[in-house]
């Protein structure tokens, strides 16, 4: 008790370092070994420092999940915003999220493979912050003649299908280099209830947009970035 | 040889002690069917070896007999409910007739099965995943030993040449997700009400959506 008065000051940056060297320990030791005392060493907090911010490590797993989470899905939709058709915003998006995923790789492996270990908590809230992804792939039904022909299970099935690949890859380890190379197949699968098959067939071939915030123009870039 | 086949050896009548062996696989089953329970209800995580003797109505002399504990107990439970959902499942796959009609069949068995073990399903679909590392490697041995029995859909496919070649395992992601979402939501009550979905979500990608329309509707499709 005595330790917590001597200590009024935040040491700053404390909540910063922790998350870091959570998701350093999560990815080098998984979710289930890495245990508090290795969390505030390896932070260099006081286990007081953590308690400001985390009711426990579950509670800063899921802290961390939600935060990460919410701004890898606001990078993707943001990425979708600057388009115009609703291809290519699922296009825009679906780079956007292979890049995230391939420029954050322990972020990515923490929070895809590692956050399942944590339960039917993350998974409510996972699926829950998704809700604006699923929104984007359901708009493909205005491009159908009949909008009520495929319900909204089908865009959840899309994000599944996302989701498996990405699992895969991830847990395989080789995922955050190459993630980019899905996204071809994963367009395939995702316009494809709403375009059919052979203008779903086309994303297969198309390229890769030109990496970074395009110019407004962008879209008449042609050029292959591999 | 002089002895005779076994169905013709006469059979002691009256009662018999049980055999070790009979009465131990019946109190394992007995076990798991309570552990299944408590593991559907509390989720993997919350759920304790405590719980699950309580709930089984044994001691944990009996339990650590039969299990080395709770996430062996739970590879056991994922397992028995494998065993219970593929016999439905199978039967209907392994049918007559061409592959999208039993696939079909089969489909709508996984729906009905779903719906009439719900807890079972939550075991197969949700908890595994989050029950270790071992539990997950199994789960995705399961779900991959899947991607070669789809692929046959793309022998009707008239676009084969041209699908995915990761076609499969997106597919059988994208069901899986939607059964889970489902399934959390204790929506999967009705398997004709997710028919038509699952249809879409699994066959219209090899099909196309007249045929698949035409499944779902029940009529087969004239080739």
């Amino acid at each position: 008790m005595a330790e917590l008065a001597a200590e009024p000051e935040r040491s700053p940056g404390a909540r910063e370092r922790i998350a870091a060297a959570a998701i350093d320990l999560a990815a080098e030791h998984g979710y289930e070994a890495t245990t508090l005392e290795m969390l505030v060493e390896r932070a260099g907090v006081t286990r007081a420092d953590f308690y400001r911010y985390f009711d426990g490590k579950e509670d800063c797993a899921l802290q961390l999940y939600e935060e990460y989470l919410g701004h890898f899905v606001a990078h993707v939709l943001a990425a979708a915003a600057r388009e115009e058709t609703w291809r290519d915003s699922m296009r825009a998006g679906g780079y956007a999220a292979a890049r995230y995923v391939r420029d954050n790789p322990r972020l990515a492996h923490v929070g895809v493979v590692q956050m399942l270990a944590v339960g039917s908590m993350a998974e409510a809230r996972r699926a829950g912050m998704m809700d604006p992804i699923v929104d984007l792939i359901d708009a493909g039904r205005h491009e159908l003649a009949d909008p009520d022909s495929i319900g909204r299970g089908v865009a959840e099935a899309v994000l599944g299908s996302i989701y498996e690949l990405a699992i895969r890859d991830l847990a395989s380890g080789l995922g955050t280099g190459k993630a980019e190379m899905i996204v071809p197949q994963l367009m395939y699968v995702a316009v494809r209830p709403y375009l059919g098959h052979e203008l779903a067939r086309e994303e297969l071939e198309m390229p890769p947009p030109p990496e970074g915030d395009p110019p407004p123009q962008a879209r008449k870039h042609s050029g292959t970035q591999r | 040889m002089a002895a005779l086949p076994e169905h013709l050896q006469p059979v002691a009548v009256g009662r018999r002690p049980l055999e070790p062996e009979v009465y131990r696989d019946h109190q394992r089953d007995h076990v798991l069917a309570a552990a299944t329970e408590v593991f559907a209800k509390r989720g993997y995580r919350a759920t304790t070896v405590d719980h699950i003797v309580a709930a089984a109505k044994i001691g944990v002399g009996t339990f650590y007999g039969l299990f080395g504990g709770k996430e062996e107990c739970f590879l056991a439970v994922y397992e028995s409910v494998l065993a219970e959902f593929r016999e439905g499942v199978c039967d209907r796959l392994l049918a007559e007739g061409p592959f999208s009609e039993r696939a079909a069949g089969a489909l709508h068995a996984l729906l009905a099965q779903i719906a009439e073990h719900p807890l079972s399903a939550r075991i197969a679909l949700v908890e595994v995943q989050t029950a270790g590392p071992l539990a997950l490697a199994r789960y995705q041995q399961t779900v991959d030993a899947w991607i070669p029995q789809l692929a046959k859909a793309r022998e009707e496919s008239p676009f084969a040449a041209e699908l995915p070649s990761r076609l499969e395992e997106a597919v059988i992601g994208g069901l899986l997700w939607y059964l889970q979402q489902r399934l959390q939501q204790s929506e999967l009550k009705d398997p004709d009400a997710h028919f038509a979905d699952v249809l879409e979500i699994v066959l219209e990608p090899y099909l196309g959506s007249e045929a698949t329309a035409a499944l779902a509707a029940g009529t087969p499709t004239s080739a």
